[in-house]
């Protein structure tokens, strides 16, 4: 590309350093030295993709080889993105700056639903036939893989292929055959086909789904022979030895998480009925304190980093968590290096776990009750109880906390106006109790904001067959909330509903969708998580010319015998399991966590040939 | 307690990063080098680091100061030597010298800056030496000042002291001696677009733009920051 034309447009953009590629610990290689050129392409801004820890993993991973390069590319703002297309400057690759359509394969990360229309404006910008059906034999192999690849049906038209599990598992196989294909001058329907004969691969084309007159997928099945009916999700056994990278590249800019990221364990088994990663990441595998520590030295020496965030879904649920936080303050405080812990359980020994770490500035403590009322959360099997709650907070103001934030969702599956009603006694509650105490010490006031997000039934989860609140009846819940929720020292967020509704379709969808998103794009859809870009009527417009009642995709209840859009791909959790957790959350039973007491026959363990470890307690 | 005043260069790579995160990012190679840089007290403890005059987004420069105040001794050569490999492309240091505590401030110091600035316009030589002339003969220089919330008018003669053309190849370049720093600061896209007042030159606002160096105007002379540590 003209370096020139682009050095003088830089200095026309907001934040132009997103587009610099030269940070520290990035890789750079010599296009004419290698024989294959990889582009992870993270569909959101700079800021966020270069938060995110699959792409730091698989980037230092694939780097490793040393004839392969594989640079980043990131969704470029609208001020970039128009300047682009004003001097017709293709999508590039950050490191070298080379346009991503001379790469062989282009992978995308799927983390949310409104991401979509990003990858199609970025497949755009790249001048790389959207659609998959229109790609030549030349154009890079496009693959998507992360948790929305367990529904990936909306985005099959433009995807090659799609990864389904932990990429460290079979991403080098995957890698490996594409450049044997490309290099052997393969037809790209002869490299899909065979692509498709790798586990964990999921080749949309060579599928074919059936309708019936009243629009229910009745059939998804290959189209030739040779193609495996279901595809299951790949896994890795030992995570202890899994690679993990000793640099993360250091942005030059401030990101969303600008930190060393010690990923402790992988998977949760709480059981929460709602949440889609405590299924698709089964089942619990924790690394060893000598492998963190380890981990954390290395990360530490090479990045310059002042702050390592414990990460998993369940912070203080790894088993070794106490002495793995002992161990690294005791190592680092000193040093000026704090440690953080993203994710708490409702408890005092979580407070305490937090009081150990933290640095001497006390922000917020953060706690996700997720519904108002016993009742509701018994049916999601949350695992708390108000008392834990109570417990949590009063401890939390106790050591000295003055911010609590408490997460909670509304339109969740049997939900009764009476538990929007709890969310605001649970609240005023926890308030009064919170003042009384801080009070009595002679601290400062505590500050409680209450976040309500929008219940979305997720594929691969118990509440998958159940159908999503409608917008009205959502804005009615959140009118509800304000009026409950209030109070001095109370605050109030909720999430936009209509963006909500937008998930809920493309959670839930089909293939059929592929025409509204395109039009969406079309229409100018695009940074749709960004309450400021996004525009619901575009939407709804988009749906209309493109023939599709979206409220279908979030009324339609399913029944266990129905064929799910997503059915044909296994994330190894049994369907009968998902089937009996929907009984139980309607009969308000509750499942216990299998690291702590029994099995609970999700299936998973046996179906994909893995087992619970618990590393941390060693 | 141990001062050390270090010059480097901020080349085009990183010519857009800003005066903060700068900050942060010569924070971590410092963790990176392992040289025993000095805490602040307090609730939050930082590095000891204090930089000179914040530079423009977009512009190189040769001629960027920072103190680094030390818990322990370390010489300037171990300094350098630890601390060149951990330094980002683009950002290089070139010199340090080890100051007395006393010494006061880079920004309270520094009150002169040299630009070098690449006039993207249609006259010849004699054209753009004839409206700098112009620029001196008038009694106020006056520009427009956006700050936060409005815009002001300003008069920068005062802090314009010399503006000179020079020819290197094909290119017209002004070299702008200015002043900077807390009694008055003179951005050098601010001349350029005084001088485009004058017809012919084309205001290009992200052309090249280059700060050579930073002085200490003293008794009428200029003295390097390191030259003004010594007296």
């Amino acid at each position: 590309m003209d370096k020139e034309l682009l050095l003088s447009i830089l200095p026309e953009v907001e934040k132009p350093t997103r587009y610099n590629g030269n940070e520290w610990n990035s890789v750079h290689k010599d296009h004419a030295d290698v024989n294959f050129k990889i582009a992870l392409a993270f569909p959101d801004t700079y800021e966020i993709g270069m938060s995110h820890l699959g792409i730091k993993i698989l980037y230092h991973l694939l780097n490793q080889r040393e004839n392969w390069v594989t640079e980043r590319v990131f969704a470029p703002w609208v001020d970039m993105e128009s300047k682009m297309r004003e001097h017709h400057i293709p999508l590039f690759a950050l490191e070298s700056q080379l346009p991503i359509k001379e790469f062989d394969f282009i992978g995308f990360t799927l983390q949310y639903e409104m991401s979509y229309t990003n990858i199609l404006n970025m497949l755009d910008l790249a001048e790389i036939p959207m659609f998959q059906k229109d790609r030549s034999d030349t154009d890079p192999i496009i693959g998507a893989g992360g948790p929305c690849g367990y529904n990936p049906e909306p985005i099959a038209d433009f995807i090659d292929f799609f990864y389904i599990g932990e990429a460290e598992e079979t991403i080098e196989e995957i890698m490996e055959f594409i450049e044997k294909g490309k290099s052997q001058g393969w037809e790209r329907s002869k490299l899909l086909f065979h692509l498709a004969q790798i586990r964990g691969v999921y080749v949309p084309s060579l599928y074919e789904v059936k309708y019936n007159d009243e629009g229910k997928v009745i059939e998804v099945k290959p189209t030739i022979e040779g193609v495996p009916q279901s595809v299951e999700k790949q896994v890795i056994a030992n995570l202890d030895q899994t690679f993990y990278p000793e640099k993360f590249i250091v942005p030059f800019m401030e990101v969303i998480h600008d930190r060393v990221v010690l990923e402790i364990a992988r998977g949760c088994t709480r059981g929460c009925r709602f949440c889609q990663a405590g299924m698709i990441y089964r089942p619990v595998r924790e690394r060893s304190l000598k492998t963190l520590k380890e981990q954390a030295k290395k990360l530490l020496d090479s990045t310059g980093y002042n702050e390592i965030s414990l990460a998993s879904l369940s912070t203080s649920d790894y088993t070794g968590i106490k002495r793995l936080a002992e161990d690294l303050v005791d190592e680092y405080q000193n040093l000026g290096i704090g440690i953080s812990l993203p994710s708490l359980r409702i408890d005092s020994f979580s407070v305490g776990l937090a009081k150990e770490v933290q640095r001497v500035r006390k922000t917020g403590l953060t706690f996700a009750p997720e519904a108002g009322t016993q009742r509701m959360r018994n049916v999601i099997n949350k695992g708390v109880t108000e008392e834990n709650l109570i417990e949590a907070t009063s401890s939390a103001v106790n050591e000295g906390w003055t911010g609590i934030k408490l997460y909670f969702m509304l339109g969740l599956p049997t939900e009764r106006d009476e538990d929007l009603v709890g969310i605001g006694e649970l609240t005023k509650k926890v308030s009064k109790l919170c003042d009384e105490i801080r009070r009595q010490n002679g601290t400062r006031p505590v500050h409680i904001t209450v976040s309500v997000s929008n219940f979305v039934p997720k594929a691969h989860t118990p509440f998958q067959w159940e159908p999503m609140a409608s917008l009205e009846e959502i804005r009615r819940k959140q009118q509800i909330l304000r009026e409950e929720v209030r109070g001095r020292g109370m605050k109030l967020n909720w999430h936009d509903a209509d963006i909500s509704i937008l998930e809920g379709v493309f959670a839930r969808g089909d293939r059929r969708l592929a025409k509204a998103l395109y039009l969406a794009w079309k229409n100018g859809a695009k940074f749709d998580s960004w309450s400021e870009y996004f525009n619901y009527d575009l939407w709804i417009n988009a749906f209309e010319e493109a023939g599709i009642d979206h409220n279908y995709y979030i009324n339609f209840p399913y029944d266990k015998e129905d064929i799910l859009p997503w059915g044909h791909i296994k994330s190894g959790v049994s369907k009968d399991y998902l089937w009996n957790e929907y009984q139980k959350a309607i009969k308000e039973e509750n499942t216990v966590d299998c690291r702590f007491e029994y099995c609970s026959q999700c299936g998973c363990c046996d179906n994909l040939n893995v087992a619970i470890q618990l590393l941390g307690a060693e | 307690m141990l001062k050390m005043r270090i010059q480097f260069v901020k080349q085009e790579s990183v010519r857009f990063i800003s005066h903060l995160d700068l900050m942060s990012t010569i924070s971590r190679a410092i963790r990176r080098a392992k040289v025993p840089i000095a805490f602040s007290q307090g609730f939050n403890p930082h590095h000891l680091i204090s930089m000179g005059p914040a530079l423009k987004v977009g512009i190189t420069s040769n001629a960027e100061y920072m103190d680094i105040e030390f818990a322990e001794k370390i010489s300037v050569s171990e300094f350098m030597e630890k601390m060149k490999p951990q330094m980002p492309k683009g950002l290089e240091l070139v010199k340090a010298e080890i100051i007395s505590p006393q010494v006061k401030s880079l920004t309270a110091q520094i009150n002169i800056a040299v630009y070098m600035i690449r006039l993207k316009t249609n006259l010849e030589k004699e054209g753009i030496q004839e409206a700098i002339r112009e620029i001196y003969k008038q009694d106020k220089i006056l520009i427009k000042r956006q700050s936060k919330k409005k815009i002001r008018e300003l008069d920068i003669k005062p802090l314009l002291r010399d503006l000179k053309l020079i020819e290197m190849a094909d290119d017209f370049i002004l070299q702008l001696t200015s002043q900077t720093g807390s009694n008055g600061n003179l951005r050098p896209d601010e001349v350029v677009v005084a001088l485009a007042e004058y017809e012919g030159i084309e205001i290009v606002p992200y052309t090249w733009m280059h700060r050579k160096g930073l002085y200490i105007e003293e008794k009428g002379r200029l003295l390097t920051p390191f030259e003004a540590a010594k007296i």
